[in-house]
């Protein structure tokens, strides 16, 4: 039996925006689809940008070899360049090991110190000590869905590269907002200016689900980034704590968001359950096939995009899932042990490792249903390492009083403080009836 | 007179007999005084003559001589009470009726008991009660078509298992006291598998019923330990000749030491980072649930206290790093 997260999608999704799986599609092929005209206005984009667009990279100090790379491109006329906060994110785990340096188009390099980060948007600023060359700009308003847009990188580490694809709007359905574009973005373009016909910042170069699905991060979270970092005299020194205010105010405000929406619920089998909760997350229904001698009905939603912290933690993720669960041919016996044994089976829908975060520790106890039923609640933990007062919860509870029918129900909420998850928690067991 | 005891192979006791002549014939003949039935022992193999301090010992030109094990070194022919020798693959070991014999062991209440279990009706009933619990449980756990073979695999292995641990106590038997004591040692084995369940099982309802992972583990930890002291000191009952407060040491000493080894891998479990939560107890059927629900409410203080724990964890595996 698979994990319980049917989401094929988007687990594709977190593995491309984690880099770390280099999908090997071939950039000819994107090339080849675009019009002849296109390419034209292509070339004359990139020509003309070509001195504002970089290869960022992360060095190793000791091997002084390359250990990540990115693209970014120039944004002030004091030297910021903007980038993705997944590209420098090793520097800002662990400063003394790396350093950040640009390679320009003619092969020249300089070396960047890291201004400012936010990891919500996966934006990062780096400044370069001399750079004396136009900034990119900003367009006023949106394009409209269907405009043909560029994107600019390194992908691969194989040279600029100039993709076309086209603008098809902020995507309704995800929390942290995203410009679906259609055109291939690969590893090493992350970071790289999506720029318009007249050549200003729609987007920058995110993420990809692969066969010409991408995502980038507006322009307009990069400005407002850029203007803090703008306005703050001193440097910034404490990545960390900046990191910790940014998941904190974050979670504040997406856990009263989703506190402040009315909690649809429907039907499942014999329980009510929380149906899917616009924009924070997406439902899919799964249910047992003829050859499973037991019936099964279940949804499981979750937050399309997570924040990512680095290669093995992800957070702000919100997620839930439901089961309805019948005997159908087994004997109550059987199906007993098969519910017993799915109920064994849930994880955390974020990822965290031993450097990010503590163990579970778990309150367990059986508590009176609605309806006058018993059920099993298992409420789980963990403390995170580096951002004091953030924790992962984790809710399960099963109904433990029928022999041949049976309901779970699970969340998981990633990076919230003890108030929002108290919130959460009594709301969700207030609304959910079996 | 002389007392003559014939061990064949591994030393085991074939005869003991006594002469009352000064001249003692030795062989595979039957015209001998004492008849040695071993094909390596020639027909007139050694003579044996009694004196003051011993007895002359004379080899009658046999196939493969005589060798000596004795407790004094003497150059002479010579052997005194309580010596050695060795002819073909038989030791024969020679006395003087004055030799002094230990003080009678008292009978071993335990072993009799303890063989009982022996039977020849005990052991593969016990086989089929474990045969049939372990094909029951596996059918209790498949939830689409119930395929015979897959299901048969474990329970044959679990039985080979058993027989393989019963047959190396019946080895260590043989090879201290000359008795095997086979089919019990099996049941014995049989036994310990159905308690090991029977405990599994119980540490479950209990923990269950608890809201304790943790004391689930404890519970089944401790009855593994009991069920292991009593099993290895049943089986050393049979296979020895130990006395009762030794067995009792060495039981608890091996039961201790298979525990220890089982518990440094759990503590080495509970020490290591998990992904998802470790400590929660198991579901239970409807019918073993037998605690009373309390409020659909997780408080505020409970939940500071569990985020307080989970902070004490999240330190024990930061400063492990």
């Amino acid at each position: 039996m698979p994990r319980f997260i049917p989401l094929c999608k988007q687990s594709i999704i977190q593995l491309s925006r984690l880099q770390a799986s280099f999908l090997a599609i071939c950039l000819c092929f994107t090339l080849s689809v675009v019009s002849h005209a296109e390419e034209k206005g292509a070339t004359t984009l990139f020509k003309q940008y070509q001195d504002r667009i970089f290869q960022i990279r992360i060095m190793d100090i000791v091997a002084e070899k390359k250990s990540g790379l990115g693209s970014g491109f120039l944004v002030s006329a004091d030297g910021l360049i903007a980038t993705n906060y997944h590209v420098v994110a090793k520097l800002v785990e662990k400063p003394s090991k790396y350093r950040l340096e640009y390679q320009d188009v003619e092969g020249k390099t300089q070396k960047l110190t890291l201004v400012d980060i936010d990891v919500i948007n996966d934006l990062a600023l780096v400044k370069a000590e001399v750079l004396d060359k136009n900034p990119m700009l900003f367009p006023d308003d949106q394009p409209t869905q269907g405009d043909t847009i560029y994107s600019i990188g390194n992908p691969f580490d194989i040279g600029f590269t100039v993709v076309p694809g086209t603008y098809n709007g902020i995507d309704e359905k995800t929390y942290y907002q995203r410009i679906h574009f259609s055109g291939s973005i690969n590893p090493g373009m992350s970071g790289g200016p999506v720029l318009d016909r007249d050549g200003r910042v729609v987007g920058i170069n995110v993420s990809s689900a692969g066969d010409q699905m991408s995502f980038l991060v507006p322009g307009s979270a990069l400005k407002i980034l850029l203007e803090q970092a703008q306005k703050r005299e001193a440097p910034l020194i404490d990545f960390g704590q900046r990191i910790r205010q940014q998941l904190l105010d974050n979670q504040n405000k997406m856990i009263s968001d989703f506190l402040a929406k009315e909690w649809s619920t429907q039907a499942l089998g014999e329980s009510q359950v929380l149906g899917e909760m616009k924009p924070f997350v997406k439902c899919w229904g799964g249910s047992s096939d003829d050859k499973e001698l037991y019936k099964s009905v279940s949804t499981a939603c979750r937050s399309n995009e997570s924040i990512y912290l680095n290669d093995r933690f992800s957070s702000g993720v919100i997620s839930y899932q439901f089961f309805w669960l019948e005997a159908g041919e087994l004997n109550s016996s059987r199906f007993q042990s098969y519910y017993q044994s799915l109920f064994r089976r849930f994880e955390p829908d974020n990822r965290a490792y031993e450097d990010d975060v503590g163990n579970y520790v778990c309150d367990e106890k059986f508590v009176k249903d609605k309806k006058g039923g018993t059920d099993k609640l298992v409420f789980c933990v963990r403390a995170y390492q580096k951002y004091e007062g953030l924790y992962d919860a984790l809710y399960l509870r099963g109904s433990v009083d029928q022999y041949d029918k049976a309901s779970i129900s699970h969340f998981t909420l990633a990076g919230v403080d003890q108030k929002n998850m108290d919130a959460f928690l009594n709301r969700f067991m207030e609304v959910i009836e079996r | 007179m002389t007392v003559i005891e014939v061990r064949g192979r591994g030393g085991q006791l074939i005869e003991r007999v006594r002469c009352h002549n000064e001249q003692i014939n030795i062989g595979r003949a039957f015209d001998n005084d004492v008849i040695i039935a071993d094909p390596y022992v020639s027909a007139h193999h050694l003579r044996l003559r009694l004196h003051e301090q011993g007895w002359q010992v004379e080899d009658l030109a046999s196939e493969n001589g005589v060798r000596y094990q004795r407790q004094t070194r003497d150059e002479a022919e010579h052997v005194q009470s309580g010596d050695q020798l060795r002819i073909g693959h038989t030791e024969l070991h020679i006395y003087h009726d004055e030799h002094p014999v230990g003080q009678a062991l008292k009978i071993d209440g335990g072993e009799v008991r303890l063989a009982f279990l022996g039977r020849h009706f005990i052991w593969p009933f016990l086989l089929v009660i474990s045969s049939v619990i372990m094909l029951l449980s596996a059918y209790q756990h498949s939830f689409n078509e119930y395929k015979l073979l897959p299901v048969l695999q474990p329970v044959l292995w679990s039985i080979l298992g058993v027989t393989i641990i019963a047959a190396i106590w019946a080895l260590v038997g043989r090879l201290i006291k000359h008795r095997t004591y086979f089919p019990a040692h099996l049941s014995i084995w049989f036994l310990f598998g159905l308690g090991l369940q029977f405990a599994e099982y119980c540490a479950g309802v209990i923990g269950y019923n608890a809201s304790s992972g943790m004391l689930q583990i404890i519970l089944s930890k401790s009855l593994n330990f009991f069920l292991l002291l009593v099993a290895i000191g049943a089986s050393i009952t049979l296979a020895t000749t130990l006395l009762s407060n030794k067995r009792l040491w060495i039981s608890v000493g091996a039961a201790g030491l298979l525990l220890s080894f089982q518990l440094a891998g759990e503590v080495q479990w509970d020490r290591d980072f998990s992904s998802s939560p470790k400590y929660y107890t198991q579901l239970q059927s409807p019918g073993l649930l037998w605690v009373a629900p309390e409020d659909e409410e997780i408080s505020s203080e409970q939940l500071s206290d569990l985020l307080g724990r989970a902070v004490v964890e999240m330190e024990k595996i930061r400063d492990a790093e």
